[in-house]
């Protein structure tokens, strides 16, 4: 199974990192490529970001997508992942998508704990765009921007705890780690909860996986029209 | 390898030896399978009270999974005890109806399933409620056929699937759900008649299953 992994931002400072953690869940016979934009955004947490990071996305996937089973744009803005559903025939999925469907196989109802405090309405933003909002308890930040995630890991730590602690509060029973790049504390993160807590970068790479198992292909009837050659490179007239 | 429960919330065969079979095909090489049936079961799962019948059955059988098996399958589109069998199990345990309609919301926008009786409209619209999917379900139906009617005749089975997938899609469906894990013989011959992605919900189990197992989430 060969599984594309985009980080859509412009530097490969997470690309080696994440190649490691995602290749331990996943047979050795798996190849697992890590690709960064060559040009996008340091981080994706403002719409001005997100844009920018959309257009990379679209380019990339035109560019070498069609030579994968599955895609996965690893952020938990999900930059680009309908758009690149016209581009590639193969499935291409985003770890808040999966991560809901994830959860909603573990529990009832979800605390999503994001990095910036003004991150909680994007994300319920975007829960109603997938159709999950009832299942959603709560989405709270925690005041920490995504480039400080590991710079103090035990203050991140606690403030995701805390934050998910008043989900629990509110009605969660399950927590969803709302930015890929709190993966770093994922293991500490588990240790402080008592409830099952989703990791969205392996979440991710699992619906990925599983849809690449079952060679399912994104459906061109309805809002998936698939895009024409010549716009199959992000829209840039050639 | 992963150790992999499926139970088969009935007392009558179903697939028999080809379920094994069908589970490797499904699988991606790292499972291993064991399959139990339930002794006191009903003969097949496609009224609201078979589901009840079974509900226990399945929870039990969960109960004593743990610390055996890494995952569990509930082999049935209705989920009969799914819920519960997680509490029961402490394991990641894995309906073909919540798995299914959920991986089809990465592959189309809206999607619509096609089950057994005629009950199966209703049904799956509670099944889509509860699992928080109704906004994606286009259009849902029963071909009027029993389960252990679809093996009968193959190709009078298909036609029908294929006639109510038409008019799914006419109501906007954009992938097509199986709302049967006993169509399984008939999927293959379906999905290479429909133009659209059709999704055999056991197979959609089996692959979440082991995404499930793979994330090796802590479950309290």
């Amino acid at each position: 199974m060969k599984i594309l992994v985009i980080n859509p931002v412009g530097t490969d400072r997470w690309d080696r990192g994440d190649q490691e953690y995602l290749s331990r869940q996943a047979p050795p016979t798996d190849v697992i490529d890590v690709l960064s934009l060559p040009d996008g955004p340091l981080s994706v947490e403002t719409p001005v970001a997100e844009a920018r990071a959309e257009r990379g996305v679209l380019e990339l996937v035109g560019r070498v997508g069609s030579g994968y089973d599955s895609i996965m744009v690893n952020c938990f803005a999900e930059p680009g992942v309908m758009a690149s559903r016209e581009i590639v025939d193969v499935p291409v999925v985003g770890p808040c998508q999966a991560s809901l469907a994830v959860a909603s196989q573990l529990g009832e109802r979800f605390c999503i704990v994001s990095p910036r405090s003004d991150h909680g309405n994007m994300v319920l933003r975007r829960a109603r765009v997938l159709g999950f909002e009832a299942r959603i308890a709560a989405s709270e930040g925690i005041g920490i921007p995504v480039l400080d995630l590991d710079a103090h890991k035990e203050t991140t730590v606690r403030a995701i705890a805390e934050a998910a602690r008043r989900g629990l509060d509110r009605g969660a029973d399950v927590v969803i780690l709302g930015c890929t790049g709190m993966a770093c504390v994922i293991d500490e993160v588990r240790k402080a909860l008592p409830v099952p807590v989703v990791e969205p970068m392996a979440a991710g790479f699992a619906v990925a996986r599983a849809l690449a198992g079952l060679k399912l292909r994104t459906s061109r009837q309805g809002l998936y029209i698939k895009a024409p050659l010549s716009k199959q490179t992000g829209g840039h007239a050639q | 390898m992963r150790r992999i429960l499926v139970i088969s919330p009935i007392s009558t065969p179903g697939l028999g030896k080809d379920l094994l079979t069908y589970l490797q095909t499904c699988s991606d090489g790292e499972s291993y399978f064991d399959i139990e049936s339930l002794a006191d079961g009903p003969s097949s799962i496609e009224l609201l009270s078979d589901e009840v019948t079974a509900r226990v059955g399945v929870i039990e059988k969960a109960r004593q999974a743990a610390g055996n098996y890494d995952g569990i399958v509930v082999n049935c589109f209705a989920d009969p005890g799914v819920l519960a069998a997680r509490a029961a199990s402490g394991l990641p345990v894995v309906g073909p109806g919540e798995s299914s309609m959920l991986l089809a919301t990465f592959v189309g926008h809206k999607f619509g399933v096609i089950s057994v009786l005629r009950n199966s409209k209703a049904w799956v619209e509670l099944q889509a409620a509860a699992l928080g999917v109704s906004s994606r379900l286009a259009y849902s139906s029963g071909i009027d056929l029993g389960v252990l009617e679809l093996a009968d005749d193959h190709e009078r089975t298909c036609d029908l699937i294929l006639a109510e997938a038409e008019k799914a899609l006419d109501a906007g469906a954009e992938v097509i759900v199986l709302g049967c894990t006993g169509m399984v013989r008939v999927a293959r011959a379906v999905g290479e008649r429909l133009s659209v992605p059709v999704i055999e919900p056991l197979s959609a189990a089996v692959r979440t299953v082991e995404a499930l197992v793979d994330l090796r989430i802590p479950l309290s």
